[in-house]
């Protein structure tokens, strides 16, 4: 008995010190968000600009974007949840214009990533007028849209450059604009505009290969060849990922060249997604262009997805 | 520990003002959603009153009275309003002419000063009447004999004269041609050959300006006479207008006119301005002395400081300026003040060394301080529901009262607008303004004490249609109009987004309207899947006209124009007519074959539209036909179609308008009876075409208005019906049978012996004079026919980017580059995703 009793008093004792600890732990925490509180305040102060700011400019107009898309038009604004998506998809013109813009973002990327690797690759060797002919690469990101645009138009017209000399091997003028070869002029002009860039990164990146275990790795008999795909590749991943997302963001800006040299409504081959946006804007038609513009994000999002899945993957094991 | 106190509470402060600072800088970039403006209004029959910030003067808004003019007053002229008196002239139907007076307070008692009787053969001309201080009326009197105007359009008869010879003075006596008449000399025509001395004659004697324009063809009279009418001075100042006309004067206080003149030589078969001069004449003594100056002027008034105020067109600004003419020395002041506008017509002396003028385009009213070189803008004609086009008179009365007189006499009271009453504004967007349009917009704000409408426009002299198009776009879904004028828009791009109101609910819900009947077979060509968004009151027919045994009765299909062209190759098929514009016509009479916009297909490339290109080809270019035009009239070469087609070298007569019985008796005449009428060549060859001349107006789907916009677009429908004769059939078919039948019964006059007898109405046209009576019974039934038949509707702005894409992809095909196969393909191709896009 006197054993209980004496177990219940330490048990009383354990529990008073215990709420004496928790007191005090309390008190302390209390005291602490009291200061954290302080400190909150002009924090979100400081915040508060860019907080606006990015709900003004992207959050709020992202959210007008998804009620656009699920309302009928604008003016009546009754909701129709995902019609606007459905008729979307049964659109002959955006499966058109996707499929067109997704063969493009498949042809020019992959080039513009590949080919840009190999002249940085190329340009990373010592060799004469390296400056020079990087600043030839260059040169094409300061020309403005309107010239390209006039330099293309006067190759490729009609009664340009390239049919006169077609003609003098006795072939016959293709309107390169409006055949099936249109696409293949774009992912020229996108390669000839974007490649400099890409190559400048991709040299920058090169040069950030540690030497040393390009060194060590020579010295084990490695081979050009393995030392580019086994060592190179891993250490500039994050530069690749970065080129290919930068390449697939400047392959939908190539609208701007393509809305140029063709207009409104292009021939088939050249009808992008912006083609498609650009024209429901024009037409009132904000309801499609939201929808069109919600489906294009998610896309978007997946192949970022991927991508970095592949770049976590690839580059894990030289990563810091 | 101070320092770091100090230091926290400077980065608080800093953070707070940085926070306010961006917070203010955000919400201030808040676009002002437009709340209905109210417009202050006293509810007063044939008042409106208009705020402040309509006027842009921020206190002060005007009360407008309107009176209108009695009935006996039909077209006065030479208006000028003193005090509470408007005096005019007025022309009697016998042609005399009466200086005549009206009160402004009592309109309906016309006072007559003096009636001038004309004389046999002479036309009487009443100009400058002023008002002079003393009580009595100075007034530039005209009389030009009428045998100068004879030749009127009339070809002269060569006979056995050479055409290619050169003019002599025996051919010009064997013509009976008086050179003195036309002012001219042998040695100015010497040179000509009598073909291009014929076509000389014919315009000159066809411009009656010209000939009436030296104002020493006539007699010239200064005349003054008393508030009885008793003639107080007749001077005759004919000896100093010999080579000279007049085309502005100013009276000073010091019983001076000074008048603006200008002398016109003709050089080289071109009529020139070779002399300005300003002619002062004393009003007793008729003693005149002659400036001659160096550039044109606009006009010149005095203005009740006493200054001659002169405005002219400055080429380096590109506005109108502002100079004094200094009386003592009889030139221009050094002095000039440029204006902010060119002024339109010519300006009115206001108090003191002021002045009212208006800009070219009639929108504003604007007051000029000499002294002082400022405009002050005093209002807007339309906002203040003033439509006239012309405002002939404006008179200040005092600080507070403006009287302008234009269609109706405008009483305008300055209050402030505090004392005004607010209306509610119903806002009418239109890419421009016509003058049926604010004539509609004032006559409706007139007759509603509540709301007025409001145009807002788009396009003006810094727009371009591009942008006007994007501000029109951004206002449907920011602040959506209430009422929408179609002209100028594509608007089948904008039915799609629901912005218009369908108007058959309106058209059924108004008790009224509902039992009007109206063809339904017009309304159905102007609906858009099955709704009709504008209504429009009169149409015209567009067709063809060609002999009998070119189509028989086969229909006129796109193959056998090409087989009547292959046989035809020396003749022309139509007349002056490019490739741009039969390409645009061809589509729209095959349009439905080409393009089913219901199961978004195109249908361009199974050879259809390769026999249009094929076709379009043989015309020339839109500024090829514009150029040819051009040198035709001025070298004298221009055949009109009707004498082509009698002189057999052109196939078909293109009629544009029908609206009435001409054009069909027209063909009737011209192919002795035995015509068709059709439309342009088509795949079924059965397109009959109608197009509408009228404004064609929308009511806004977002709208709290819509009653009383479907109350505007009643009001403009039954105006343009009332005018329906001159604009087309009419769309109300009681009314069209009304107008109809009167179309078709004979013209009927009284002659010598007091019968009635059918009167024929006369056209010439070319070397082609025709006299039509009323048309036969068979006629009439043709008539019902041809309208019963129409199938099609030209479009003005239907389908604007595909008529872009047509005319772009044919030019390469035109040019000899593109085969039509490859053309087609293209279209094909491009068209197909257009029609797609849409939902």
């Amino acid at each position: 008995m006197f054993l209980k009793l004496e177990k219940k008093k330490n048990q009383k004792q354990k529990k008073s010190e215990t709420e004496k600890i928790k007191n005090g732990e309390s008190a302390k925490r209390k005291k602490k968000s009291v200061l954290e509180r302080k400190k909150a305040i002009p924090s979100a102060l400081f915040l508060a600009p860019s907080f606006i700011g990015v709900m003004i400019f992207f959050v709020v107009p992202f959210i007008v974007v998804i009620y656009y898309s699920v309302i009928d038009t604008p003016i009546l604004k009754n909701f129709v949840w995902f019609d606007n998506f459905i008729a979307l998809f049964q659109n002959k013109a955006f499966q058109q214009a996707s499929w067109n813009t997704l063969k493009f973002t498949l042809i020019s990327v992959p080039l513009a990533v590949v080919l840009s690797l190999l002249m940085a690759s190329l340009l990373e060797k010592a060799m004469p007028f390296k400056s020079q002919f990087r600043s030839f690469f260059l040169t094409p990101m300061m020309v403005p849209v309107a010239s390209i645009v006039l330099v293309f138009q006067v190759l490729f017209n009609q009664n340009g450059v390239v049919n006169e000399f077609l003609r003098v091997f006795g072939m016959d003028k293709i309107d390169w604009f409006k055949s099936d070869f249109a696409m293949i002029i774009v992912v020229i002009l996108f390669l000839w505009k974007n490649l400099g860039y890409n190559m400048i990164l991709f040299m920058a990146a090169l040069a950030a290969v540690p030497k040393n275990v390009l060194e060590a790795a020579k010295m084990d008999g490695a081979s050009n060849k393995q030392l580019f795909f086994r060592l190179k590749l891993k250490y500039i991943s994050p530069t690749i990922f970065f080129v290919t997302i930068f390449s697939i963001i400047n392959s939908f800006k190539v609208f701007r060249e393509v809305y140029l040299l063709t207009g409104d409504y292009p021939y088939e081959s050249l009808y992008m997604l912006q083609h498609f946006m650009n024209n429901a804007f024009n037409s009132l038609n904000y309801q499609r262009l939201s929808a069109a513009a919600i489906l294009m994000s998610l896309v978007m999002i997946v192949i970022i997805g991927i991508l970095f899945l592949a770049e976590n993957r690839f580059g894990k094991d030289v990563e810091g | 520990m101070k320092t770091k106190f100090l230091k926290h509470a400077a980065r608080k402060a800093l953070t707070i003002a940085l926070s306010v600072t961006i917070i203010v800088s955000v919400t201030a970039c808040k676009h002002d959603v437009d709340e209905k403006k109210s417009v202050p209004d006293k509810n007063t029959d044939k008042k409106t009153d208009i705020s402040a910030e309509q006027t842009g003067i921020s206190e002060y808004g005007y009360n407008i009275e309107y009176i209108d003019f009695p009935k006996e007053l039909e077209n006065p002229y030479q208006l000028v309003v003193s005090g509470d008196t408007l005096y005019f002239v007025q022309s009697s139907p016998y042609g005399s002419e009466m200086i005549q007076s009206l009160s402004l307070s009592s309109p309906e008692n016309i006072k007559t000063y003096i009636e001038l009787e004309k004389s046999e053969n002479i036309r009487l001309e009443i100009s400058y009447l002023h008002p002079n201080a003393d009580g009595t009326f100075t007034f530039i009197q005209r009389e030009i004999p009428e045998n100068l105007f004879s030749h009127n359009g009339k070809t002269l008869d060569l006979g056995d004269i050479p055409e290619e010879e050169d003019i002599t003075e025996e051919y010009l006596s064997r013509l009976e041609i008086d050179l003195a008449s036309l002012d001219l000399e042998f040695n100015d025509i010497r040179g000509l050959s009598v073909k291009e001395f014929v076509a000389l004659y014919e315009r000159l004697t066809d411009n009656d300006n010209y000939i009436a324009e030296s104002w020493g063809n006539g007699k010239v009279y200064l005349n003054t006479i008393d508030m009885e009418g008793n003639i107080v001075s007749h001077l005759d100042i004919t000896e100093h207008f010999q080579d000279i006309s007049s085309h502005n004067a100013a009276y000073d206080r010091e019983g001076n006119i000074y008048l603006y003149n200008q002398k016109w030589t003709l050089s080289e078969n071109h009529l020139n301005i070779s002399e300005y001069s300003v002619l002062k004449v004393n009003l007793k003594t008729g003693d005149a002395k002659k400036t001659v100056i160096d550039k044109e002027i606009n006009t010149l008034f005095c203005v009740p400081s006493g200054d001659i105020v002169v405005i002219a067109y400055s080429t380096d600004s590109g506005k109108s300026s502002v100079k004094l003419w200094d009386r003592e020395n009889n030139s221009f002041s050094d002095k000039e003040s440029i204006l902010p506008v060119t002024v339109f017509g010519t300006a009115y002396a206001a108090y003191d060394d002021k002045f009212y003028y208006t800009d070219s385009t009639m929108d504003t009213l604007y007051l000029y301080d000499l002294s002082e070189q400022k405009s002050e803008e005093i209002l807007k004609f339309i906002e203040w529901d003033i439509s006239d086009k012309t405002i002939s008179a404006i008179s200040h009365i005092d600080d507070t009262h403006i009287t302008m007189v234009g269609s109706c006499i405008y009483q305008l009271t300055r209050v402030k607008t505090s004392e005004i009453v607010n209306k509610q504004i119903i806002t009418l967007a239109c890419l421009y303004a016509s003058n049926d349009t604010k004539s509609y917009i004032a006559d409706f704000n007139k007759t509603n004490s509540e709301y007025r409408i409001q145009a807002k426009t788009y396009l003006n002299e810094n727009t371009g249609y591009d942008e006007a198009i994007t501000e029109f776009t951004k206002d449907i879904l920011s602040n959506p109009p209430d009422l929408i004028k179609l002209d100028g828009l594509d608007y089948a791009r904008y039915s799609e987004s629901g912005i218009f109101e369908d108007l058959y609910p309106f058209m059924q819900k108004d008790e009224e309207f509902k039992n009007r009947n109206l063809n339904k077979n017009i309304l159905k060509l102007f609906e858009t899947d099955g709704k009709l968004y504008s209504l429009p009151a009169t149409y015209m027919i567009t067709g063809l006209a060609s002999a009998k045994n070119i189509l028989g009765d086969e229909p006129f299909t796109l193959d056998k124009y090409m087989e009547i062209s292959a046989a035809n190759t020396n003749k022309d098929m139509f007349h002056y007519m490019s490739r741009e514009e039969l390409l645009s016509t061809l589509f729209s009479c095959n349009e439905d074959y080409l393009i089913d916009y219901k199961a978004k297909s195109c249908n361009f490339t199974d050879g259809i539209f390769e026999k249009i290109l094929n076709i379009t080809k043989d015309f020339p270019s839109e500024n090829a036909v514009q150029a040819k035009y051009e040198q035709d009239s001025l070298n004298g070469e221009y055949i009109p179609p009707l004498q082509n087609i009698s002189e057999g070298t052109l196939l078909f007569y293109k009629m544009d308008n029908i609206y009435n019985f001409l054009p069909y008796q027209t063909a009737d005449f011209i192919f002795n009876g035995d015509f068709n009428i059709t439309g342009y060549p088509s795949v079924e060859g059965n397109k009959i075409a109608i197009h509408s001349n009228n404004s064609l107006y929308a009511i806004g789907s977002q709208s709290p208005y819509k009653e009383l916009c479907w109350d505007f677009i009643r009001k403009v429908f039954d105006a343009e019906l009332e005018t329906s004769s001159s604009t087309g059939f009419a769309v109300d078919n009681d009314l069209f049978e009304i107008k109809f039948k009167q179309m078709a019964e004979p013209i009927m006059k009284q002659d010598e012996n007091g019968n009635m007898v059918e009167v024929p109405q006369r056209s010439t046209e070319g070397n082609v004079e025709m006299k039509f009576y009323a048309p036969s019974e068979e006629m009439v039934e043709k008539m019902r026919a041809l309208i019963d038949s129409v199938n099609t509707l030209l479009p003005v702005y239907k389908a604007g980017d595909i008529y872009q894409i047509l005319l772009e992809e044919a030019a390469p095909f035109y040019a000899g580059d593109k085969t039509a196969e490859e053309v087609c393909k293209v279209i094909q191709s491009r068209i197909n995703i257009l029609i797609n896009e849409g939902n």
